[in-house]
């Protein structure tokens, strides 16, 4: 290391590697056989998502009635954890997007791991929109695409209309700009594979990646490009989802903080989620040397300052519920505070305003045990952040008459459990077939810090 | 072959649908070719031989020549006229109405090729005045009851008529002793002339038995007036009217013509003002929440009361109790404001009792103006000193036949064994009755009887109207009018139709008559004179009356299933009681206080126990329900009976006790110990207070009289701040106004909206997760002390607003706004992400959680073929009756006139018992809407959320 290089800069990469050993690093357990590790992780993911496409089958068979809602509560659990699930996809574009145009380079060691955790869980989110429908079969009509019903189209004016947009949108250009920033290192695997087949495939992948002058120049500037499309969506998406509440009339949704407040949120879980799993991956992968200290410390410090942007948001909407003066605003708060859900509005308040403080403490961002427990538990906290908003709002509203409880049943658990063991199949999958570091990015910033060229 | 199918077109023409249903909604609406090539099971069996060449050619030429034999078959003969042959009363799609009448109310049937489907009050009628309570409203569903008993039968098994005719009049020949026929209290004058003629032919005795008996009054007029009748009343003359636990609004008797009556003098308006209503009673009724006046006592209590009231009026001395002091002065001094202008009431089946309220109202000089005593020549009441004496024969042996027609003493004696055994000792028991019951179970003839829309008859709906009961539908079972059987028996020939023309000859016209359905007998209500002279003896017998000790239970009839006839029947059973809103059960309603110093709660199950008899029962606290009792509603806890009415609450007839030669209700003392927790209570409405919202505003009459805005005062300043552009309004707008005076609570709207829209039933577990499907609720609040509390009741149904929040989110358009102000929703477009009711304010709109079970084939004979049934992952709502209104503004263009109001009269407005709602165009000033819309005391709810509905209400007024 040379003393030209300012103590401030810490290498990204911290141990010595030659290149071939960077992608031999990442690389090499895509050749090797499965570890006992991975088959026992992935098979009862599998057999969790097993369990939920059955009992989504189940309920889409014989009907909404399956689940807790009532006539007062139309939405529980099943828009819950779609708002979870779409607020946990929230840090990968980000991520990349973001953080890209920022030219932060510690980025590039967990990027292709959050896209490809937030295309999951854009997938584990599309469910239920699909599934609350009560006839999901006719959801089509959601699409404004040429029909011949007469004046009959979509209805622009709904929110729901405008998160279909939003969410397929969001998907899309996730999905493409993932797969962009996939094609060098494709190109790599299919260079170092010896199975002809797997050549073939990864040929086919890697779109004839030939590592060309012209080809890394076409690849950054489409990076570029898809990174300043993708970073409007990173507040769009969640500023939609907000809208099917916030534009509605029902006292606790009615509210327009809720876009940056759900923004903010999002980002909070997504990269509470991006932790919970790399914390796991880098340990089973061995890719300490990439997945550093320095980054679970930087998305703590995220975690911290989206965690106190979320603490603010609760504590402006109890003032301004008290402040407009509407009775039906100010019953909502001191009802979800007091009222019979006060459980999951103090969880709420415990998992996402009280644990991310312990994160001021470069002590705790630092122990591994810690910072994997306060990133479950800020996801368990996000839930419970959608389950009140939607749940307790709407279990007293305007007419007395009509309050109503809400517990889930049996299929409803097991479709939200589903839902997981679809994400982690597919994670598992994924640290399979594809590169989970990007490799040529990396390769890109091992020399930041580093005199030597 | 059953009638049902020889019926099934319903046009009586004998005809069959010669093709299965190929669909049956939009859903379904192809049979799937798998289902058509499948092969009935076993229909190729005869075939299993091996498949070789030589086989398939045999088969081959054995079926080819095998064909032309078929023609040989005869085919019987069906009688089968299609359509395309007109017939002059039925026109497809187009209702016929018949006139006929239901358990003493003058009624409209609307008949849909060939089916009755839907019950209306009919507004000829002097009496019902065109509305309907709930039970008539749904009897039409008990006519398609599948527990119907189908053919006759004898020890068990079934016979033809004949058979059964045959064998009965033998065995009626060589039975000794007694022969009754226990009937209803009967109001029919030709069936009580078929009754004499048959006592004279065969001997036959007539008693009269009601599951919950009025003998108190029928003897207490006896004794004042010398008829054994029960008083008339006409409430919009009072002034004040008292009322010592008497339902006269609710499950008493004829509810309906009370309410319209009583209904006119809530209207501040009215030229007389508002009347004033007291209620003391013991528990919750629909008629004391909207009293003005409401307190909660005793029955002991209420006798002081009495009693007092007997002494200010009548040769007694008595000093009311401390805590009732205030009570009798306040009635004291209303009653003497209003003397010959009041009524006093009480729902008591004590002779000495309501002989007290003869004394009072007669001394107040109310007889021939509020209240009537008539001398009736038509009438065979239940006198249950009569029943009591049967069963004694019964069980001496001296009674060798009995028929019981249309009556259930079994169960509504409580099951009593002891009229079972008498039973076992009567050699032929004939039951005549519509379903199995506990009675027909311990009978050896079961003669099924027809419904009474498949019935000829007549009845007296009061002392000066006479209503026809005509059939609608030829008998869907092998069924026979009751009147038929023992004219068969008796060997009087003919049907009863020609027995009844016969015996009305010229005194009616008879064709109008059964056109109009009614006709005044009499013009007039007149009064025989009070004979009494000292009532001291009596009142001393009512002071001296012997309480027992402990819990009184205080057994009553609720408003939907009443004595438990119509039990088995889901619309009514799923009908939220107007009180405690629990559905498809009964329940222990015990007093807050009460429930406080036993720690009980509402959901604990607890056992009442008076004597041998146990009763388990789920708790609901009740407010309004007198501190030491509980009370129990009467009419449930059926063992045998259908699917519907079986195994639901427990059967609170086994705590009558039969005192003073009458059944009473209130005379069972007990206790009550908890004996578990968690029942499931299937409520439609769970929260029962305003929490100090502006929901139902409420004024009282003296403050209306000095600013009729009173109450209604608070004005929301709504700036234009729509984003969208307003709807235009031209044309017809529609809207409507609920009188939160008139309005009682009754529920009965409830009933006519699912009939009218084919609402689904949903059962009781589906209730108790707040799925109830009605699309017009009544919501129900208590307002200040839980003892004394105040009540109201709010219909609430879909608003219908201009800037509907639902019809913004819907991302498919499946609700929409109509040009004339609808807000529509459209069932084949909704794909029920829900979101359009989580958007109402007012949660009207319904979900469609399943496919809801629409019964058997001859249940869906029910339907309105007008509405489409919703199926599975649909939202539904009130439609403002739009059927309703294009066949009116279609009938209107037919008859090349302007649309005028009162043409189109929604369902719920048409059965109103209080004349409550008003719908109509409010585009047309001219219109009762138009002027309602312009009442001081209209409002709407939510105001500030400025989703303008078309539903208004108008200021609750109180007169106290």
């Amino acid at each position: 290391m040379s003393d030209v290089v300012s103590d401030l800069r810490h290498k990204l990469v911290p141990e010595d590697r030659t290149y071939k050993q960077i992608s031999e690093d990442i690389l090499d357990t895509l050749e090797e056989a499965p570890s006992k590790g991975w088959l026992i992780g992935f098979s009862i993911s599998a057999l969790l998502l097993t369990i939920g496409f059955l009992t989504v089958a189940y309920q889409v068979g014989t009907g909404i009635g399956t689940w807790g809602l009532n006539k007062t509560i139309g939405w529980s659990w099943d828009i819950t954890n779609f708002v979870f699930w779409v607020g946990i996809g929230h840090a990968g574009t980000l991520i990349s997007a973001v953080l890209l145009i920022f030219r932060q380079k510690w980025r590039t060691a967990i990027n292709r791991a959050a896209e490809a955790m937030t295309i999951f869980a854009v997938a584990c989110a599309g469910i239920f929109p699909l599934i609350h429908a009560g006839r999901p079969w006719l959801l089509y009509w959601v699409f404004p695409y040429p029909n011949t019903h007469g004046s009959l189209w979509t209805n622009f004016r709904s929110p729901l209309l405008w998160d279909v947009f939003a969410i397929s949108t969001y998907l899309t250009v996730s999905l493409v700009f993932w797969y962009m920033g996939l094609l060098p290192d494709l190109a790599s695997v299919r260079d170092r594979t010896k199975s002809s087949i797997r050549k073939v495939i990864y040929g086919l992948l890697s779109f004839g990646w030939n590592g060309s002058n012209r080809t890394w120049h076409h690849w950054e500037v489409m990076s570029l490009v898809l990174a300043g499309l993708a970073t409007p969506l990173v507040l769009s998406v969640h500023t939609i989802v907000s809208m099917d509440f916030a534009t509605s009339i029902v006292p606790g949704w009615h509210t327009t903080i809720f876009p940056p407040y759900f923004v903010a949120g999002a980002i909070f879980s997504g990269f509470a989620m991006v932790l919970t799993l790399m914390i796991v991956t880098r340990k089973v992968l061995n890719w300490e040397n990439y997945v550093t200290m320095a980054h679970i410390d930087a998305m703590c410090k995220v975690i911290l300052v989206t965690g106190m942007i979320v603490g603010l948001a609760y504590g402006t909407e109890f003032f301004i519920a008290w402040y407009s003066g509407n009775e039906y605003e100010r019953y909502c708060f001191i009802n979800r505070a007091t009222g019979p859900y006060w459980w999951a509005y103090w969880s709420m308040i415990s998992c996402n305003v009280i644990s991310p403080q312990f994160f001021w403490s470069k002590k705790m961002r630092n122990n591994l045990v810690v910072v994997f427990a306060l990133s479950i538990v800020v996801n368990i906290g996000m839930w419970f952040e959608r389950f009140v908003i939607i749940t307790t709002s709407l279990h007293r509203d305007f007419l007395p008459s009509s309050w109503s409880m809400y517990s889930p049943t049996w299929v409803e658990i097991w479709t939200f459990i589903g839902t997981f063991g679809l994400f982690f199949t597919l994670f598992f999958i994924f640290i399979r077939v594809l590169p989970g570091i990007a490799v040529a990015e990396v390769k890109s910033v091992y020399k930041f810090a580093r005199n030597d060229h | 072959m059953s009638n049902l199918e020889k019926e099934s077109c319903g046009s009586g023409c004998g005809c069959k649908p010669s093709t299965p249903d190929y669909w049956q909604d939009v859903e379904n609406k192809v049979v799937s070719k798998a289902e058509l090539m499948e092969f009935p099971e076993g229909e190729f069996d005869n075939f299993s031989v091996r498949k070789t060449r030589r086989n398939f050619l045999k088969i081959m030429g054995y079926s080819v020549s095998a064909l032309p034999l078929t023609g040989c078959i005869k085919i019987p003969v069906r009688k089968a006229l299609p359509y395309t042959y007109k017939q002059n009363t039925i026109i497809p799609g187009v209702a016929n109405w018949y006139a006929s009448a239901f358990n003493g109310l003058p009624v409209l049937l609307k008949t849909r090729e060939g089916r009755p489907i839907k019950v209306e009050g009919n507004e000829k009628s002097s009496f019902g005045q065109g509305g309907a309570n709930a039970q008539a409203q749904a009897s039409v569903l008990s006519l398609y009851d599948t527990n119907r008993l189908r053919e006759p039968s004898i020890e068990g098994s079934e016979v033809s008529w004949e058979q059964f005719d045959d064998s009965l009049r033998k065995l009626l020949s060589e039975a000794k002793g007694r022969k009754v026929l226990v009937t209803k209290s009967l109001r029919s004058p030709s069936e009580i002339s078929l009754v004499k003629e048959l006592s004279n032919k065969m001997g036959l005795e007539h008693i009269a038995f009601d599951a919950v008996s009025s003998t108190g009054e029928a003897s207490a007029n006896s004794e004042t007036h010398g008829v054994y009748t029960l008083s008339e009343f006409d409430f919009e003359q009072a002034d004040v009217v008292v009322s010592f636990g008497n339902d006269f609004l609710g499950a008493h008797r004829s509810d309906v013509a009370n309410a319209k009556q009583f209904s006119k003098r809530r209207n501040p308006k009215h030229s007389r003002g508002m009347n004033k209503h007291i209620q003391v009673e013991s528990n919750m009724s629909l008629t004391g929440s909207n009293a003005d006046h409401r307190f909660t006592r005793s029955e002991q209590d209420q006798r002081d009361i009495l009693l007092s009231l007997a002494a200010e009026f009548g040769d007694y001395s008595h000093m009311p109790k401390a805590n009732n002091k205030e009570v009798v002065a306040k009635i004291i001094k209303e009653l003497k404001l209003s003397r010959g202008n009041a009524l006093v009431l009480s729902g008591s089946n004590d002779k000495n009792v309501q002989i007290l309220i003869n004394q009072i109202n007669h001394s107040l000089g109310n007889y021939g103006k509020t209240i009537f005593v008539s001398e009736k020549s038509y009438e065979k009441l239940s006198n249950d000193q009569e029943v009591e004496q049967l069963i004694a024969d019964m069980n001496g042996s001296r009674v060798g036949a009995v028929f019981f027609a249309g009556v259930d003493p079994v169960y509504a004696l409580g099951e009593s064994e002891r009229l079972k055994s008498a039973l076992s000792k009567v050699r032929v028991r004939v039951a005549m009755v519509e379903s199995a019951s506990s009675t027909s179970n311990t009978a050896n003839f079961i003669a099924p009887a027809n419904h009474t829309y498949e019935s000829w008859s007549d009845e007296m709906v009061s002392s000066t109207e006479l209503a026809m009961v005509q059939p609608a539908i030829q008998p869907l079972f092998g069924t026979r009018m009751w009147t038929e059987t023992l004219m068969s028996l008796g060997g009087i020939e003919g049907s009863f139709y020609d027995y009844m023309k016969n015996y009305w000859g010229n005194r009616i016209d008879w064709n109008q008559t059964l056109h109009d359905g009614v006709t005044q007998i009499k013009s007039e209500k007149d009064s025989v004179s009070y004979k009494l002279g000292s009532i001291n003896s009596v009142a001393k017998k009512v002071k001296n009356y012997q309480e027992g000790s402990g819990l009184q239970i205080i057994g009553f009839k609720n408003y939907a299933i009443g004595d438990g006839a119509m039990a088995n029947n889901p619309w009514l059973q799923e009908l939220p009681d107007p009180i405690t809103k629990a559905t498809w059960d009964n329940h222990a309603l015990i007093s807050p206080a009460y429930a406080k110093s036993e720690g009980l709660s509402t959901g604990d199950i607890v056992e009442v126990t008076s004597g041998k008899t146990k009763l388990k029962l789920p708790v609901i606290v009740q407010p309004g329900v007198a501190q030491n009792a509980v009370a129990i509603a009467l009419g449930y806890g059926h063992s045998v009976g259908g699917k519907v009415s079986r195994k639901l609450g427990a059967n609170a007839f086994s705590l009558v006790k039969f005192v003073n030669g009458s059944y009473q209700y209130t005379a069972s003392f007990g206790s009550l110990k908890k004996v578990g927790t968690g029942a499931k209570i299937a409520r439609t409405q769970t929260h029962q207070y305003m929490e100090g919202r502006d929901i139902v505003r409420e004024t009282t009459f003296d403050a209306y009289k000095k600013n009729p805005k009173a109450g209604n005062d608070k004005v929301f300043k709504l700036a234009n701040v729509d984003i969208y552009p307003a709807h235009k309004k031209d044309g017809h707008q529609w809207a409507m106004a609920i009188n939160m005076s008139s309005c009682t609570g009754c529920s009965a709207c409830i009933v006519s909206c699912n009939a009218e829209n084919n609402v689904p039933v949903v059962g009781k577990t589906e209730i108790a997760r707040k799925r109830d499907m009605h699309w017009l609720r009544l919501d129900r609040y208590y307002k200040g002390d839980d003892n004394e509390p105040e009540v109201v009741h709010q219909p609430m149904l879909c608003q219908h607003c201009e800037n509907a929040p639902c019809e913004n989110v819907c991302p498919v358009l499946a609700t929409v706004h109509s040009s004339d102000g609808i807000n529509q929703q459209i069932y084949n477009r909704c794909v029920g992400t829900r979101y359009c009711a989580n958007n109402c304010p007012y949660k009207v709109r319904r979900f469609n959680w399943f496919n809801y079970d629409r019964g058997e084939e001859v249940e869906r004979m029910v339907l309105n073929p007008d509405i489409s049934q919703r199926t599975r992952g649909i939202m539904e709502k009130c439609s403002f009756c739009i059927q309703r209104i294009q066949d009116g503004k279609l009938k209107a263009k037919r008859e090349r006139r302007e649309l005028q109001d009162g043409d189109i009269k929604v369902a719920c407005q048409q059965s109103c018992p209080s004349n409550a709602i008003v719908f109509g165009d409010m585009m047309n000033p001219e219109t009762e809407i138009s002027k309602q819309l312009a009442d001081e005391r209209k409002y709407v709810v939510l105001e500030e959320l400025n989703v303008q509905p078309r539903v208004n209400y108008l200021t609750k007024i109180r007169n106290k």
